[in-house]
Formats: structure tokens, C-alpha cells, sequence
């Protein structure tokens, strides 16, 4: 904590102050050290919990996030469904980092989302252009056979026709 | 997909005992989606034995143009879990494409009855 006349005031507490009245099903601070250990954790960031950042801390992305906070900056993250937050912990000699983690189960929502809508765009677009170029509905099947299976990256598109007067189903065009 | 697969899926004839996923499409009348082809006596004969070698499997209905019933069928690849969440993509593609085959039909359905009506004579296919 900075003091008005310079300084810091550091109080080791079993709870992380002020933050603790905040839901911990929602919220979880850590404090990790310079070699990327975890030395405390509170909330939804606590060790014995199933959390996913702490295991492979140095082998996700996090590790920029740390790298920058040992040098004094902030950062911020998003990983598997977790935003986070940090910030360089001079306590004396020793530096570590302050983390703050937040469940984004809505961002992570929303970003599948929007990919999801992105995408299909992406695939309506080539569809849209495939279908218009061609009027004759031989080659237009086939376009779109292709385009459907290029954005949607399938192995096999069927176009199956039954014609009304038989009980046999032709297949009209097969891309494997 | 090989000769043989090629050869087996040419035609089907249902009333011989073969069947597959577009007589259930077409008879329901709605969408059918399995997760693996491998796990469904409809596709297990065909999609999986004709090395196509895809796993989930999806089947969706065109509908009747020019005195046919059309169907599309979609199969993902074997390392893909399952396209359940394409299903959304696939639906607007498939509404798309129906569209499309019925401009195409009646496209080449008027440029045969033009030339006829113009100067009474009949088409002479080139092909």
C-alpha cells in the first residue's frame, strides 16, 4: 500500500483485505514469485481448486503477463475463461507479482459467440459469391458443394435426388 | 472415396433393402445429425465403409424442385468431434443452396421453353 509521504506499508494477511468481502466463487488473487511459483492465492485463484492458470503457469500465455509485471508494468489477460489483472509486489528486496483474476464465463461466452457469428459470415460470403457466379444448377452445386466443405472443413459433401416417379435415390454429386 | 464406394453409392434402392440417411431425411421431412457415422445403422454401411472416412454426419433437407426431392448431406473429418456446433451454418447453407437449385431449375427450364416459343422450333441438346 503507498503511504502519502512516500513508502510503502506492506500487511501480510490471511485475506487480501478489502477484496476479500467480494465473492470468491468469482474472484481469486495470487502472488507469484519471480520464478513463476505461486505463494499465495485466495478466491477462485486458491491452489487447491481446479484452477487453470497455476499448474503450467510459465507454459501459457501468462507468462508475458508476468514477465511485464516483474519489469513494473500492468497487464491484463484472457485465458480459458479467466480475465486477469497484474501488477509488479516490491516488498523489499523481493519483486513478485500481484495477480487478479476474474471469472469472464459472459466475455468467454460472448467471444465464442462473436467467432461463431465471424465465422459463419466468412462462410456466407464465399457461399453467396459461389451461388451468384453461376446460373446453371449443375456446376452451381458443385461450387457450393466445394465452399461448403472448404469453410466448414468436412470430409464429404452428398447431394442426393429422389426423383418422384421411382423409389431409387441417385447421388447427384459427391465431393469426398 | 473408391471405386467400390463410388459404386454402392450410385443408386440405392430401397424396396432391395438398402437404405440411407437422405430416405430418412426425405421421409421425415427435418434434419438428421448423428455424432459418429460408425454408430448408426444408417450410415455405418455407406458413409463409413466407402472411405470417406468422416466421423459425425449430418443430413438436411433441399426440399421438391422440378419434380425431385433433394437432399444434402455433410460429413465431418475424422479428427473433428462432432459439428454440432455448425449446425446453425449449415442450416442458413442448406436454405441458401435450395434457393439457388430453384433459380438454377427454373433458369435452364426457361432458356429450353425461349428458343421454343421464339421460332417454334425444338431444342437440339449439344451434349
Amino acid at each position: 500500500m503507498p503511504l502519502e509521504g512516500g513508502g510503502n506499508l506492506v500487511l501480510d494477511l490471511r485475506a487480501p483485505g478489502f477484496l476479500a468481502s467480494l465473492d470468491p466463487e468469482g474472484i481469486g488473487v495470487a502472488i507469484v514469485d519471480p520464478v513463476g511459483y505461486v505463494r499465495r492465492t485466495w478466491g477462485i485463484a486458491k491452489a487447491d481448486q481446479p484452477f487453470p492458470a497455476w499448474a503450467h503457469v510459465l507454459e501459457t500465455p501468462l507468462v508475458n503477463l508476468l514477465e511485464t509485471s516483474y519489469q513494473g508494468s500492468q497487464r491484463r489477460a484472457f485465458l480459458d475463461g479467466y480475465r486477469y489483472f497484474s501488477a509488479s509486489l516490491t516488498t523489499g528486496d523481493v519483486s513478485d507479482v500481484f495477480i487478479l483474476a476474474v471469472n469472464a464465463s459472459e466475455e468467454r461466452h460472448a467471444r465464442i459467440q462473436a467467432s461463431k457469428s465471424a465465422r459463419m459470415a466468412h462462410a456466407l460470403k464465399r457461399l453467396g459469391k459461389a451461388l451468384t457466379r453461376i446460373n446453371r444448377f449443375r456446376p452451381l452445386c458443385n461450387s457450393a458443394a466445394h465452399e461448403i466443405a472448404s469453410v466448414a472443413e468436412l470430409a464429404a459433401v452428398l447431394i442426393w435426388i429422389n426423383r418422384s416417379e421411382t423409389t431409387t435415390w441417385n447421388l447427384f454429386l459427391a465431393l469426398v | 472415396m473408391n471405386r467400390q464406394g463410388k459404386l454402392s453409392c450410385r443408386a440405392l434402392l430401397p424396396i432391395a433393402g438398402g437404405t440411407c440417411v437422405a430416405e430418412l431425411v426425405a421421409a421425415s421431412r427435418s434434419s438428421f445429425a448423428q455424432e459418429n457415422v460408425l454408430d448408426h445403422v444408417l450410415t455405418s454401411n455407406l458413409e463409413a465403409s466407402s472411405a470417406i472416412c468422416g466421423r459425425a454426419g449430418c443430413g438436411s433437407s433441399l426440399g421438391d424442385f422440378g419434380s425431385a426431392y433433394w437432399v444434402l448431406e455433410l460429413v465431418g473429418r475424422e479428427r473433428r468431434s462432432s459439428l454440432r456446433g455448425e449446425r446453425e451454418l449449415f442450416e442458413r447453407a442448406r436454405e441458401h443452396l435450395a434457393l439457388a437449385i430453384n433459380s438454377g431449375l427454373l433458369f435452364e427450364n426457361f432458356e429450353r421453353w425461349l428458343p421454343m416459343s421464339v421460332t417454334g422450333l425444338p431444342i437440339i441438346d449439344a451434349a
